[in-house]
């Protein structure tokens, strides 16, 4: 038999296969919701970065008026769900602004051809908001700071959760365990990263979003991948440094 | 041109590819279920993405592209084999299997990039350069994929009474 018959073959098959289809409902009007709330996300996600850059250069202004020169004033209050467990002064929140920017022009560096664009939520340190990358949906990225119990971090598969871990030695020697596994209480997948530093665990986790039921467009390969950039570590060993995670290296 | 315009020109064109999307779908995932989810998440980057899609040389073919590209992502992602924990997977040859599922069987023997590029190739029609460009590399990256996996379709479907039957007309 030629190519050609078999090409045709394969082709006849496959249109016969085809043929036995069920008939498909009008998938449009769900497409023009999805569609709509896919853009409405892109956009909220990107004037959330933006807000939260502004917040913080405001914040890092000097305040006329009444409250200006005030000690212990009525200044206006932090967010309740702000990281820093510091109070938030200008100081504090220059040294937010200046570790959001560069956290997030890092990430955006190393998993920005897979997650796109990467700009900081609101006033949070550790979260981040990745929008526009392959597939162009957004997914969140949490940075995690705790106690390190062992060195390395534990790495084992849990299949009944369908949880997998890889254990992978990074050029400069680190051993980082790399997991794929459902996230947020949900069914969906998220892939993370974590590694021991200076007694502390650091974990770069980027998240499913259940709203759409989408898995992050990053596998741990790739995940493992961005990690061999010397960049990446240092943000990661920045957050375990900073004041700004305090509160989760204490709380463990 | 108003968003109304361009919502109506988005309808008018998905009712029109949704089926021709589905088929190819069909073919890429194996079962209907997860065919009508690829081309629901296909239309739906399209309406998203749609004043791009309007511009695109061919409309079709951006459509595919889009179709081709999210159902590789979720099969990077492993979202459909953990959906597969929960959806019984219908593709399984038996000893006398009909025609849909061994062919459904022998394609899902392929790795996803492969059985794309087949279903791409020998389905759509498409060239070789218009593959490679579709799934981003080289056409010899096509042509020998492709080689490979029709050598392994024929392996897989040598046996069977339907492959075995008359070539059709050209």
């Amino acid at each position: 038999m030629s190519h050609d018959d078999e090409t045709l073959l394969v082709r006849d098959l496959m249109r016969r296969t085809a043929d036995e289809l069920p008939a498909l409902p009008d998938l449009t009007p769900e497409a023009v919701r999805l569609g709509r709330r896919r853009r409405t996300r892109l956009r909220t996600a990107a004037f959330a970065g933006v807000a939260g850059a502004a917040a913080a250069c405001v914040a890092a202004l000097p305040l006329p008026g009444p409250w200006a020169g005030e000690p212990g004033g009525a200044a206006p209050a932090a967010p309740a769900h702000a990281v820093p467990s510091r109070g938030p002064g200008t100081t504090q929140s220059g040294q937010l602004q200046e570790f959001q920017q560069r956290t997030a022009a890092t990430l955006g560096a190393t998993l920005g051809g897979r997650l796109g664009t990467i700009q900081p939520e609101a006033d949070r340190a550790d979260r981040y908001r990745a929008a526009g990358g392959v597939g162009a949906d957004t997914f969140l990225v949490v940075i995690t700071v705790r106690p390190a119990y062992s060195d390395p971090p534990r790495c084992v598969d849990i299949p009944e959760k369908h949880s997998r871990c890889a254990s992978v030695t990074l050029p400069d020697g680190t051993v980082g365990a790399f997991r794929t596994e459902p996230m947020d209480g949900g069914p969906l997948t998220g892939v993370s990263f974590t590694h021991a530093h200076e007694g502390s665990e650091v974990e770069l986790a980027v998240h499913p979003d259940h709203a759409v039921g989408l898995v992050p467009p990053i596998t741990v390969e790739q995940l493992a991948e961005a990690a061999e950039d010397a960049r990446l570590l240092t943000a990661l060993r920045r957050a375990a440094g900073s004041p700004l995670f305090e509160e989760g290296r204490s709380d463990g | 041109m108003p968003d109304s315009d361009r919502r109506r020109d988005f309808e008018e064109y998905a009712r029109a590819a949704q089926g021709r999307l589905y088929r190819t779908a069909y073919l890429l995932c194996g079962n209907a279920e997860n065919a009508r989810d690829l081309v629901q998440t296909t239309l739906a980057r399209l309406f998203q993405y749609w004043r791009r899609a309007q511009a695109a040389d061919c409309l079709d073919g951006y459509a595919r592209t889009v179709l081709t590209r999210v159902y590789l992502a979720e099969r990077r992602r492993g979202l459909r084999d953990l959906l597969h924990h929960s959806r019984q997977d219908p593709v399984v040859a038996g000893p006398q299997p009909d025609l849909r599922v061994t062919l459904l069987a022998a394609l899902a023997e392929l790795p996803p990039r492969a059985r794309a590029m087949v279903v791409l190739r020998y389905w759509e029609d498409q060239s070789v350069s218009a593959v490679a460009h579709q799934l981003r590399c080289s056409e010899s990256t096509v042509k020998s994929q492709c080689s490979r996996s029709l050598a392994r379709l024929r392996e897989q479907l040598g046996d069977a009474h339907a492959y075995a039957a008359e070539v059709p007309s050209r």
